[in-house]
């Protein structure tokens, strides 16, 4: 972002200040609020302190305790983790494959996929929801992971990187003696590891965070995530264990925030070359 | 001197002359991606038309119904609420995620780099919570005896309402939600769309003599509107299912259907009346819905859209 | 250590054909030149022997093997690009030795033929660094390197010099052809630059339009041109090609062209082979219009009627703007084409040949 494109007058700036501010400390202040009774005792939560005066760690014991947590975040850590990856290597196949070879129907084809990223979900989880069904797959990881693994945008943003990738270069690696494999692990990929990056945090959050999916296609603790199982806590406790409940809310939301402040920068940008869906 | 030609071998060129391969290489590495989009994506497309127009039974050949399922719905009270909730939800979230993110994105745009990326980074943090997450957080927030807006205000000795199981409130709420978590992410879509036009025309302007409304009304906005477009629709086709979740952690569609949506009564059609018929028939009335929401705003942004 | 034979070779790209039945024949050891402009047909030719684009018809093989459906692994051919194709996130040792490095060489191996090459080369200097970081010269270097490290059957280049400011180029085109005969391996060079054909080619295949037009040595190219597109595209400046009618009484003069239909026939004559004579006894007469000086000579521009020609004379012979000057040539320096086909006619017209 350059500065000083356009000078606003100073009244005007001021008004954009504060009206900016008031936005940010409405997101931020309750976040701040939510860390901080995540740590207070049983005897602060209510009390008007936004901080604990005495620090504790019992409400995150608690969350372990009183729900199978260890087991949800072991399936939403594997489940994504699994998704992510296929979805990355199935999307960088099929890009790979439109950047680089001249076939017939290759126009056909990415309109189509173009066309399934029109597609909103919301049309197609009752066909999928009794496929899965009949693939025996309910209540399963295969059942969370599967029917998400082909990303049309994810091989949007690829294809669009590696058209801009010099065609001489795969030239150049098969007259070194390269297969398409060697070519796409050993030159492709080393050169686009920015966007490759930044995508797999993108997809990763999207996934984490999944609500809808998880909701239909999970029932036990076998398969359930920790989205769902704090709504399920959530229900039981009906905010009446709110150190735990924000202890919960605490830990599920930090691998994105970590991830996020890591690399901040290159992952505003693919977010919002994504467009992730919330 | 003209090369004179020897065929070496001719024989050899005969015998392989027929010989010719195709590429396959494309395909294999397509294959999964179009098996799984096909299979996930396309598939199901033509099975919900099935769905809707079929009465699936267990023990025999499927029975074409027609627009029985179609007029079902169509006939139900609880789709006329929901129909019209969906409007509520888009319409009044077009304000919030579409116009509002304008001028907070421009002023991040005139600022220095540090205070624009300290906004940027605070209104983008929403995009990363789950709207479970955000969804637990106002209902801490927002609840009338140990929230955080009473514990504030009740020193004071105000009472604060119970929104959320009011019928009057209770979709604004969630509106309201909605919106504080998407709020940063379409900033940050305007942002990239900003970054692209030339400081050239802003300085052009200034030296005609044009003022801080002129260049916003006459410059800035003209060249935002693909983004702008863009965001209207993706709000368009995206509100509905966003506020799946705060629905359904907040209100479950209550108090008296007053926050139920379309999406909402067809996860409902499905997996609380388990009745597939209605459940199908209804994805498509959303799908047909927001078909003609977008078309009728195409149309209308036709002469506002500038395409540089 | 390897011959090269196409045979028939054909390839279109949907309605258009690159290339139009090329045959050809490379001996080993030899380093053979495509010339011609672009779209020509010429690189399209390399990309088929290299493997990396697929023939249409015809027979590609080396040593008598058939590769035309070789992949290019298979054909242990090495090739130097235009913009050199190296692999940015790799250094320079790096890029030099992946193909070493595919064939599942040791370490020790590897890093020894890579040091090797590059001493040859004289970037041993540079092997830590990444592509990003070696001017134009020296990546072009590397290029090379990374071509000759392979010890491969044929070298192919494709442009290689064309990115380079012109002094490089002549360094770069003599330590090529060096590097190549001291090697021995059969290269196959495309460029458009007559010049780099000229200097650097055992033998040169002039390319139009997917078309071979001529193939030869350098002096058989430059002496006897097969077309008035060879004459006008070898040679700086190319040579003049007139209808043989212009020159009037002149062409009646010279008894090698006594029985040439005039109409039918166009007159070529390299520029350096037009000298200034006087007018009263000259054949041919013509006003001169514009002078080019390039150095020690200088090019004179001079019209017959509406016809232009270029003569290139030393500077004291020069004549002056607007001067009716007299042309003659030496006999035997003149080609003649068919004016309707192009193509060179009377083969033993010319005597020096």
């Amino acid at each position: 972002m350059a500065p000083s494109m356009l000078k606003l007058s100073r009244p005007l700036m001021l008004v954009g200040h504060i009206i900016l501010l008031v936005t940010a400390l409405s997101i931020i202040a309750p976040l701040i609020l939510v860390l901080g009774t995540s740590f207070k005792p049983a005897n602060e939560i209510y009390g008007g302190l936004p901080w604990p005066r005495k620090f504790t760690l019992q409400n995150y014991y608690d969350v372990f305790e009183k729900l199978p947590f260890g087991r949800y975040l072991w399936n939403s850590l594997a489940t994504t983790t699994l998704r992510v990856g296929g979805q990355l290597l199935i999307a960088l196949f099929a890009a790979y494959a439109f950047a680089r070879y001249n076939f017939p129907g290759r126009g056909l084809l990415f309109a189509l996929v173009l066309g399934a990223m029109m597609i909103p979900p919301q049309l197609t989880f009752l066909p999928i929801y009794l496929l899965i069904n009949k693939l025996g797959w309910f209540d399963t990881w295969a059942g969370l992971i599967v029917p998400n693994l082909a990303m049309p945008l994810a091989v949007f943003l690829l294809r669009q990187h590696l058209l801009a990738f010099p065609k001489e270069l795969y030239d150049a690696a098969a007259m070194d003696g390269a297969n398409e494999l060697r070519i796409l692990w050993s030159v492709v990929l080393p050169n686009i590891k920015p966007v490759m990056a930044a995508l797999t945090v993108v997809l990763f959050v999207d996934c984490w965070n999944e609500y809808f999916w998880p909701l239909v296609i999970t029932e036990t603790d076998h398969a359930m995530t920790v989205q769902i199982g704090i709504r399920r806590f959530l229900d039981a406790e009906r905010g009446d264990d709110l150190g735990p409940l924000m202890a919960a809310v605490t830990l599920i939301s930090l691998p994105a925030l970590a991830v996020f402040f890591a690399c901040q920068r290159q992952i505003i940008q693919t977010f919002v070359s994504v467009g992730i869906k919330g | 001197m003209t090369q004179t030609l020897e065929l070496v071998a001719t024989t050899r060129i005969e015998r392989t002359a027929a010989r010719r391969k195709i590429d396959l290489r494309p395909a294999v590495f397509l294959a999964p991606f179009v098996v799984l989009v096909a299979l996930f994506t396309y598939w199901p497309l033509i099975q919900l038309v099935y769905l809707s127009l079929f009465k699936l039974n267990r023990s025999g050949p499927d029975r074409f119904i027609g627009a029985d399922n179609f007029l079902g719905v169509l006939d139900n009270a609880q789709f006329h609420d929901a129909a019209y909730n969906s409007l509520i939800y888009i319409f009044l979230s077009i304000p919030f995620k579409v116009f509002l993110p304008i001028p907070l994105a421009v002023f991040i745009w005139t600022m220095g780099a540090k205070l624009g990326n300290f906004y940027k980074a605070a209104l983008f943090l929403p995009t990363l919570l789950s709207f479970v997450v955000v969804s637990i957080v106002w209902i801490w927030m927002l609840n009338p005896v140990m929230g955080l807006f009473q514990s504030v205000i009740g020193p004071l000795g105000l009472q604060m309402p119970s929104l959320l199981s009011d019928v009057a409130s209770a979709i604004y709420v969630i509106i309201g939600v909605g919106a504080w978590k998407l709020i940063g992410f379409n900033i940050l879509l305007y942002l990239a769309g900003l970054s692209a036009i030339s400081r050239d025309y802003v300085e052009a302007m200034r030296l005609d003599g044009a003022g801080d409304w002129v260049v916003l009304r006459r410059l800035i906005v003209p060249l935002l509107s693909p983004t702008i477009l863009f965001v209207a629709i993706s709000t368009v086709v995206f509100t509905i299912q966003q506020v799946f979740t705060p629905i359904d952690v907040m209100t479950q569609g209550g108090p008296l259907n007053s926050t139920t949506n379309l999406f909402y009564l067809v996860y409902q059609y499905m997996f609380e009346s388990f009745n597939v018929g209605y459940s199908a028939a209804g994805a498509l009335l959303i799908f047909l819905l927001l078909g003609l929401i977008i078309a009728a705003k195409m149309i209308w942004f036709e002469k506002l859209v500038h395409y540089s | 250590m390897a011959t090269i034979h196409f045979s028939q070779v054909c390839k279109t790209f949907g309605e258009v054909t690159a290339v139009d039945r090329l045959d050809l024949t490379i001996a080993d050891g030899e380093f053979t030149v495509f010339v011609g402009p672009s779209g020509c047909g010429k690189t399209t030719s390399l990309r088929m022997l290299a493997g990396l684009d697929e023939v249409t018809s015809g027979r590609i093989f080396i040593d008598e093997r058939d590769v035309t459906h070789e992949q290019p692994k298979a054909r242990d051919m090495a090739m130097v690009f235009q913009n050199y194709a190296l692999y940015p996130h790799m250094t320079v040792a790096e890029n030099i030795g992946f193909a070493l490095k595919l064939r599942r060489l040791g370490r020790a191996e590897v890093a020894e033929q890579v040091s090797r090459a590059a001493e040859m080369l004289d970037i041993a200097h540079l092997l830590q660094r990444r592509p990003k970081e070696l001017s134009g010269g020296q990546r072009q270097r590397v290029a090379v390197c990374r071509a000759i490290v392979r010890n491969p059957k044929v070298f192919l280049f494709d442009e290689p010099l064309s990115n380079l400011d012109p002094q490089l180029r002549t360094s770069a085109r003599g330590e090529i052809r060096a590097l190549q005969r001291r090697l021995g391996v059969t290269s196959v060079y495309v460029t458009h630059d007559q010049i780099e054909a000229m200097t650097m080619a055992d033998r040169i295949v002039i390319m139009r339009d997917g078309k071979v037009q001529q193939i030869g040595t350098p002096v058989e190219i430059f002496e006897r041109p097969a077309n008035t597109f060879v004459a006008g595209f070898i040679g700086n400046p190319p040579m003049n090609i007139l209808p043989l009618a212009a020159l009037g009484k002149a062409a009646g003069l010279s008894p090698q062209l006594a029985g040439v239909d005039q109409s039918e026939t166009m007159i070529g004559i390299r520029p350096e082979h037009v000298s200034f004579v006087s007018v009263s006894s000259a054949a041919t007469i013509a006003r001169v219009v514009q002078i080019e000086m390039i150095g020690t000579e200088c090019l004179v521009h001079a019209e017959i009627g509406a016809e232009r020609i270029i003569a290139r004379v030393v500077r004291p012979l020069a004549p002056r703007i607007d001067e009716t000057v007299g042309l003659a040539w030496p006999d035997d320096e003149i080609h003649l084409f068919d004016a309707s086909s192009g193509r060179r006619m009377g083969q033993n017209l010319r005597l020096s040949a």
